[in-house]
């Protein structure tokens, strides 16, 4: 089976549960929380 | 240490009984659209009593405004958002935006009668926007949403393996942009596809058969759509520049 379909195959919880485990290496890993830059938002500002 | 920052803000919503719904990017992890996303986008009731339990969230977060409007319901109800960026630790640096009325949707009372309420094994219960009302959310003129709008539809038929209630199948046929699979839908589904042609009619290249004809026109409904949004915007981006400039006099 591709991530693709793992990822989609998962429960709700689960995939909230799976982003919580992104989220920790992302911080870990020294990652900001600011925003995704988005110069197509219609409040796109800085 | 909360180790998803908006775990920790959908849970100081709950404290203060905020009346939220989840959309955008996280919206879109729930759905499986997407994996990983930053954004902290809710759409709230902009009732006063509400905006109250609103601020006392924000304040709890040491969420600061950083741009305009402030948050009222004179700018939410016009369409506005309004932004804010957390001070507290767990949640430091992360921006919420907060809306009460999104393009192309019903009136908030109307989403969250529909909305999806998400219990999570570490307690809680999260307010989520309908399917429904998140791809419709998504018809804006930012390229990601369109990416987003197509993989929410197509991974519902494919997790339900083209089978649904007849309403659903129909919500499929007027909202599905993936070529193959609106070609299968019409091939399984002729009668159906017919009605909906109606109203939507680049169904007909589906029911055609005719893939090419079907891009050509799928494209230009995502363009009008755009269109649309960038037209909505126009007179609300207007206002902001005033206020900005406002602010900036003091």
């Amino acid at each position: 089976m591709n991530e693709d379909m793992e990822w989609l195959k998962l429960a709700p919880s689960q995939r909230m549960r799976e982003t919580t485990k992104l989220w920790k290496l992302y911080i870990a890993l020294g990652g900001s929380l600011d925003p995704e830059p988005d110069p197509q938002s219609p409040f796109s500002f800085k | 240490m909360t180790p998803n920052p908006i775990l920790k803000v959908l849970s100081v919503l709950n404290k203060y009984k905020v009346k939220y719904l989840l959309i955008g990017g996280q919206a879109c992890i729930i759905y499986g659209a997407a994996e990983f996303s930053r954004d902290s986008d809710f759409v709230i009731l902009s009732a006063p009593d509400n905006l109250a339990r609103m601020r006392k969230a924000l304040k709890a977060m040491k969420a600061e405004p950083i741009y305009v409007p402030i948050l009222s319901k004179k700018y939410l109800d016009i369409g506005h958002a309004c932004h804010f960026k957390c001070g507290v630790i767990d949640v430091q640096g992360l921006r919420i935006d907060v809306m009460a009325k999104l393009r192309g949707c019903d009136e908030f009372s109307a989403l969250w009668g529909r909305r999806k309420r998400l219990s999570l094994k570490t307690g809680g219960t999260l307010n989520v926007i309908s399917l429904q009302d998140l791809v419709s959310s998504k018809k804006t003129q930012r390229d990601k949403d369109w990416l987003m709008l197509k993989r929410l539809v197509a991974n519902d038929i494919i997790l339900k393996k083209y089978k649904a209630s007849p309403d659903r199948m129909k919500w499929w046929l007027g909202e599905c942009r993936n070529v193959d699979i609106l070609v299968e839908l019409a091939k399984k589904y002729r009668s159906l596809a017919k009605e909906i042609a109606k109203e939507r009619p680049l169904i007909s290249s589906a029911i055609k058969g005719d893939k090419h004809e079907l891009f050509t026109r799928l494209n230009r409904e995502e363009a009008r759509e755009r269109k649309k949004d960038i037209a909505y915007w126009l007179p609300l981006k207007k206002e902001l520049e005033t206020l900005r400039h406002k602010k900036t006099l003091g």
